[in-house]
């Protein structure tokens, strides 16, 4: 399995220096950088153009939502997960729209991180457990919204019903699995649908279609 | 060689900085715990050097700082760290028998 090439931006230094330690005790996992703040992070990513960067919010300079909104246009295939202590729902969505494929809290434990970076190669979206309470609660709360935007480009039945599947937490794998396809056709169908509707990862897809509409939340009270 | 004893939640950071400290040679980590009176009954044990805390914020420190010296003791060098921010906390116990005032005043003016 090729290594996973991943740039750490944190400025606490001891954070840093401990989980490049800890990922790089892993036999797949390449530490190809360390920034310490958000400019250092956009800077690195262009010299060593990671597969994952780890990505504090709170950093001087540049924080780490404006470093990420700056990376994913330069670079729309470079993963970005939020690690952070930040866990207000202001953030969350920001750092989601401005590209972050993953929302993770720094009290997870080692073992948790190395299955988050596994989860990112197969095309998870790893988020904490309360952070992931918090978007459901959006699901089922939504805000009522005066967002005349038309709907994008439509989507095939197919894109809908993976669409759907994406929404309700299932992996490429899942997917492919119970719509009997492979994983890599999966794939297309979710570059098609991003591609549709202008969007930059399945998070922000999940959020978009539930708010819009597009398909039932699985989370709606009966 | 000196001989640390963790006392923290298992998180990221704290595996971290265990993961450093086990590569350096002169020190050692004799244990790790999760919750304070386990940490006391360990200090006891153990005896260790230093007891390395990692903690969520300052009121959890400060309580458990508290409660180790109160029952530990002498000898024993308690160091902080936290995810907030990259400062470094350090705490010594030192135990006196107070005459007066006065001592206390010299406590209080004493430069370390």
């Amino acid at each position: 399995m090729e290594s996973l090439r991943v740039l750490l931006a944190d400025d606490h230094a001891l954070f840093r220096q401990g989980v490049k330690s800890l990922l790089e005790s892993r036999p797949n996992i390449t530490v190809v950088g360390c920034a310490a703040d958000g400019l250092q992070a956009v800077e690195m990513a262009r010299e060593t153009l990671p597969n994952v960067i780890l990505m504090d919010v709170e950093m001087p300079k540049c924080n780490g939502l404006e470093a990420t909104r700056q990376i994913k246009r330069e670079f729309p295939t470079i993963q970005i997960v939020m690690l952070t202590v930040v866990e207000d729902e202001e953030t969350i969505f920001e750092a989601i729209k401005a590209g972050a494929q993953g929302y993770v809290l720094k009290n997870l434990e080692a073992y948790q991180l190395y299955d988050m970076l596994e989860g990112l190669r197969r095309g998870d979206a790893p988020l904490s457990g309360s952070i992931a309470a918090k978007i459901l609660h959006e699901f089922t709360h939504p805000a009522a919204s005066d967002d005349k935007t038309p709907l994008r480009e439509e989507l095939s039945a197919r894109e809908r019903e993976v669409l759907e599947l994406i929404v309700a937490g299932l992996t490429n794998k899942e997917i492919a699995e119970k719509l009997f396809i492979t994983e890599n056709t999966v794939k297309t169908y979710l570059g098609n649908i991003l591609a549709k509707l202008h969007l930059q990862n399945r998070i922000q897809a999940a959020v978009y279609a539930v708010c819009q509409g597009l398909v039932p939340s699985p989370f709606a009270p009966e | 060689m000196k001989r640390v004893l963790f006392y923290s939640r298992h998180s990221l950071f704290s595996e971290g900085i265990k993961a450093l400290i086990d590569q350096t040679p002169d020190l050692e980590v004799v244990g790790w715990e999760t919750d304070v009176p386990a940490a006391i009954e360990r200090c006891k044990d153990l005896q260790p050097d230093t007891l390395l805390m990692v903690c969520k914020d300052a009121s959890e420190s400060l309580m458990a700082i508290g409660h180790i010296f109160w029952t530990v003791g002498d000898h024993l060098r308690i160091i902080e760290l936290t995810l907030q921010g990259s400062e470094i906390w350090v705490y010594s116990s030192e135990h006196m028998t107070v005459q007066g005032i006065q001592d206390v005043v010299k406590v209080i003016e004493s430069p370390e």
